[in-house]
C-alpha cells in the first residue's frame, strides 16, 4: 500500500517541529512538502498532491481558508489544529447518496429541498460513501 | 546544573509517554551528556510531542510528563531533572515559580508558549524563569534554549527586550511602597484587582488585559492568597477598606 502522503501547512514552529517527528517515525506515512508563505496553499497542495493537509489555525478561520481548497482539491482532506493545540478538525469533502422511495411528484419536490438544505424536509440520506 | 554520567539512554515512542530513569546520561554515540527535563503541560501534542523531538537531537530527554502545576512539582527531583520546561497555558504557572525558586532554585524553569510580548513576561522574571521560548521557535532554538538554561544562562524570546524593559519602567512608575499593614500586590496585580472591582469575570479580564484566562486565574490565585481570602468579592472588600485607609 502506498505511503499517506502528508503536508503541513501554515502552524507555530514548535507544533511544526513535532509533527514533522511524529510523521518521520511512522513507516506508512511520508511528508511530501510544507507550506510557502510566497506560494498559495492551493499552489502547494497542487504542486506536492498530498492525501492531507495538517494546517494550524484560528478555529473561526476553518471555514473560509478551506472552501477555496476544497473548490480546487476535492479530494484532499485537512487536518486543522487548534490554536489551543488542544483539539483538531477533520475535513473532507464526501458524496451523499439518497435513495427517493415510493417516487411521488411532491417526493421529488422534497427531495430537491432536502438537497438544497431546507431545513423542515422529510427527506434524508440514506447512505454515504467516500469520495 | 547538568553534568556528565555514563550510561543508557532513553528513547520514548509515540503515544508512550516517556518513563522515569537515571539523569544525565550519555547519548548512544556517546557525544556528552543528556539533559533531563521535567515538562510540565496539559497539552498532550506538547508534552508527548516534545519527547519525540528531544529524542530525535539526543541532548535532552523527557525524564517525567506532568499535566497540573502540583504534579509538576512532584516530578522535579534532585536526582533526575537538569532542567524544568513548563507550558505557559497551564493554570498555576506563578505557583510552580514560586515553589522552585524558593526549594529548588538551582534548577532552571524554561517556560514555553510565552509571545514575545506577553504582558507576564516581567512576572515569570520576577519569579524566577530562567528563559523563555515562544511557540513560534524552532525545535532547535527551543533544545538550545533549554541547554542554555541548564548551564545556567538566562534567556529573554527574540524582540522581547524592548517589551520587557518598558514594563519594568512602568512598574517602576507605578510601585507604591506599602505600609505594613497593606497587602504588597504587584503593578500588574494591582491592575487585575481593579478589574475584579469592577466585576469583571475572568474571561472578560483575559479579553480586557489580552491575556489567557489562564494566566488570569494564576493572578487571581495570587492576589487572593496574598489577602488572605477565599474568594473574589473578600478580596474586593478587602481592598477597598486598604484604599480608604490610605485616604
Amino acid at each position: 500500500m502506498a505511503a499517506i502522503r502528508v503536508m503541513l501547512g501554515t502552524m507555530p514552529a514548535m507544533v511544526r517541529g513535532i509533527l514533522e517527528e511524529t510523521f518521520a517515525s511512522q513507516h506508512d506515512m511520508t511528508l511530501v512538502g510544507s507550506a510557502n508563505a510566497d506560494v498559495s496553499m492551493s499552489a502547494t497542495v497542487a504542486t506536492h498532491n498530498p492525501d492531507i493537509l495538517v494546517v494550524g489555525m484560528a478555529h473561526d478561520e476553518w471555514a473560509s481558508e478551506f472552501i477555496s481548497l476544497f473548490i480546487d482539491h476535492p479530494r484532499l482532506h485537512i487536518l486543522a489544529i487548534g490554536e489551543d493545540a488542544r483539539a483538531a478538525m477533520i475535513q473532507e469533502l464526501y458524496i451523499r447518496r439518497w435513495r427517493i422511495s415510493e417516487l411521488s411528484p411532491m417526493a421529488i419536490v422534497d427531495a430537491v429541498r432536502a438537497s438544497c438544505g431546507v431545513e423542515n424536509a422529510t427527506a434524508r440520506p440514506i447512505s454515504n460513501t467516500g469520495s | 546544573m547538568y553534568h556528565e554520567e555514563s550510561s543508557g539512554t532513553v528513547s520514548p515512542q509515540l503515544n508512550q509517554p516517556p518513563s522515569h530513569s537515571a539523569r544525565a546520561t550519555t547519548d548512544r554515540e556517546g557525544k556528552g551528556a543528556v539533559c533531563a527535563v521535567v515538562v510540565g503541560s496539559d497539552v498532550r501534542l506538547y508534552s508527548e510531542g516534545l519527547a519525540l523531538v528531544f529524542a530525535a537531537d539526543g541532548r535532552l530527554r523527557v525524564s517525567r510528563v506532568a499535566e497540573t502545576a502540583q504534579r509538576t512539582l512532584q516530578c522535579v527531583t534532585d536526582d533526575d531533572t537538569d532542567a524544568l520546561l513548563i507550558d505557559a497555558t497551564m493554570p498555576d504557572v506563578r505557583i510552580v515559580l514560586d515553589v522552585m525558586k524558593t526549594g529548588k532554585p538551582h534548577i532552571p524553569v524554561i517556560i514555553f508558549g510565552v509571545p514575545a510580548l506577553d504582558e507576564d513576561l516581567v512576572d515569570y522574571i520576577d519569579g524566577g524563569a530562567a528563559a523563555f521560548v515562544s511557540r513560534n521557535s524552532t525545535s532547535q532554538e527551543l533544545i538550545a534554549t533549554v541547554l542554555s538554561a541548564a548551564r545556567g544562562e538566562s534567556m529573554l524570546l527574540h524582540g522581547s527586550v524592548a517589551h520587557v524593559l518598558g514594563r519594568l519602567a512602568k512598574r517602576a512608575r507605578l510601585s507604591v511602597t506599602p505600609t505594613h499593614a497593606e497587602p504588597s500586590l504587584t503593578a500588574r496585580e494591582a491592575e487585575l484587582a481593579s478589574l475584579l472591582d469592577e466585576g469583571l469575570s475572568n474571561k472578560e479580564i483575559a479579553q480586557r488585559l489580552q491575556i489567557s484566562v489562564a494566566t488570569v486565574k494564576n493572578h487571581v490565585h495570587r492576589i487572593l492568597e496574598k489577602l488572605h481570602v477565599e474568594r473574589r468579592g473578600q478580596a474586593v472588600s478587602r481592598l477597598r477598606h486598604s484604599m480608604d485607609q490610605r485616604i
